[in-house]
């Protein structure tokens, strides 16, 4: 069996201060083959942000490893975690993180110009990936200018565009009104179809039922995985719903 | 049954064909399976109560047509169920009743457990969410089929929402067991 390509071994996370200590995380183990897409839902506190933090290499577990790409991510800088992240991993936080003194467009093309790509192939993939998810009209834009849905995502755009190895996103249709959170979930059923591996957190179970694996947490621990990606009874309309009983 | 056959004649006298071809055309693949046997013997229940009365047309082709309309008993009837509210769409606590029975069970079904019931039940209802959504892109806004999958998308979102917190409360789920206090232990 070849390496996962993000493995996390026995993860433990406590946060100290407050009135007392809280285990965000205990003992928690999580493999993404490539092409694989994971989703990670339950209540809120159940530690499934803290998870994709230390996934990402945002934040270090007490105890445990995180392995991404055969490489041990924790232990490493946070200069070399950055680099790591960079090279390896397309990013969507709850907080969107879009550069502020940049236009749309310019913070898309941002992971495409670091990689070397040249400014007009940038430029055009970009625009593309504005266009799949319907915002790009916004291109020239400031991220100021745009509604905090629309801000999502340019930063969901900008966490695909070049075409990571493993995509993190935590809520990402979370601030979205239906229409929009249907555009977000086909764009990344498409590029999942294309290979992407994906690993998203989200209280959404209509948006956890699109993903093959959905792992629920509870009270910072894993309880219950559910493969979806085998072939199931495929219920019909007609057997799902009975208007009469 | 009865409700749907009442509101389908108020939009005009029909035979039990042109019911069904209204009724299939409205619920589209959405609504349950519906035969023209249900839809006569809908009827034929609807006539004997007085809230529906046919007259014989002969159809131009070989055979007598019953042709059904609604009688004023009937307008009224529909009239009154539009005006009662809907039931409040309760749960049957299918899980829970499992939940509890396996806890009971515990001692004389030792493979059987209570964290199995509700683990089966999320990717039961996963499964159907996801099935839903795939039909969801298939059906138009405003369709009887669009407004029913969204319905059952919601509540299906509700019950596994309600999962998470059984789980997590499962360990306190307490059993009255005074009445076995005398048993073993």
């Amino acid at each position: 069996m070849s390496e996962p390509l993000l493995r996390a071994r026995d993860l433990s996370r406590t946060y100290h201060g407050g009135v007392r200590d809280f285990a965000a995380l205990r003992d928690v183990s999580i493999e993404v083959a490539a092409g694989d897409w994971v989703a990670v839902t339950g209540p809120s506190g159940c530690g499934k942000s803290t998870l994709l933090h230390l996934l990402g290499g945002l934040d270090r577990p007490d105890r445990g490893e995180v392995w991404l790409a055969g490489q041990r991510l924790d232990t490493r800088s946070e200069s070399e975690r950055a680099l790591l992240r960079r090279r390896h991993l397309g990013f969507v936080f709850q907080f969107l993180n879009l550069v502020p003194t940049m236009t749309v467009a310019g913070n898309v093309e941002l992971p495409l110009v670091l990689q070397g790509i040249g400014r007009r192939d940038a430029r055009r993939r970009a625009l593309e990936t504005l266009d799949e998810l319907g915002v790009a009209d916004t291109a020239d834009a400031a991220p100021a200018e745009l509604s905090g849905g629309q801000q999502q995502r340019v930063a969901l755009a900008r966490a695909v565009v070049h075409r990571p190895d493993v995509l993190l996103a935590d809520e990402p249709t979370g601030a979205l009104d239906s229409a929009a959170a249907e555009t977000v979930l086909d764009l990344l059923r498409r590029r999942h179809e294309d290979g992407q591996s994906i690993v998203l957190v989200t209280h959404d179970h209509r948006v956890a039922a699109a993903a093959d694996r959905v792992v629920t947490m509870l009270d910072g621990q894993i309880a219950d995985e559910r493969d979806l990606s085998g072939p199931t009874g495929r219920p019909t309309l007609r057997n799902l719903i009975n208007l009469e009983g | 049954m009865k409700h749907v056959v009442l509101g389908l004649l108020a939009a005009g006298p029909a035979h039990g064909y042109e019911l069904r071809r209204r009724y299939d055309e409205l619920f589209a693949d959405a609504g349950g399976e519906v035969n023209i046997g249900q839809i006569y013997v809908t009827l034929g229940r609807l006539e004997r109560d007085g809230l529906v009365a046919h007259t014989a047309e002969s159809g131009g082709d070989r055979r007598d047509r019953k042709v059904y309309r609604l009688t004023e008993s009937g307008t009224a009837t529909l009239h009154e169920w539009l005006s009662a509210p809907s039931d409040p769409p309760l749960v049957k606590p299918d899980v829970l009743l499992r939940l509890v029975a396996a806890r009971l069970a515990a001692p004389l079904l030792p493979d059987v457990n209570p964290r199995t019931v509700i683990t089966h039940h999320r990717q039961r209802c996963l499964e159907a969410l996801r099935e839903l959504d795939r039909q969801a892109a298939r059906t138009t806004a405003g369709s009887v089929s669009g407004l029913l999958v969204q319905a059952s998308a919601l509540h299906l979102q509700a019950e596994l929402r309600w999962l998470e917190a059984c789980q997590q409360q499962l360990a306190q789920i307490e059993l009255k067991t005074s009445w076995k206090e005398n048993g073993d232990e």
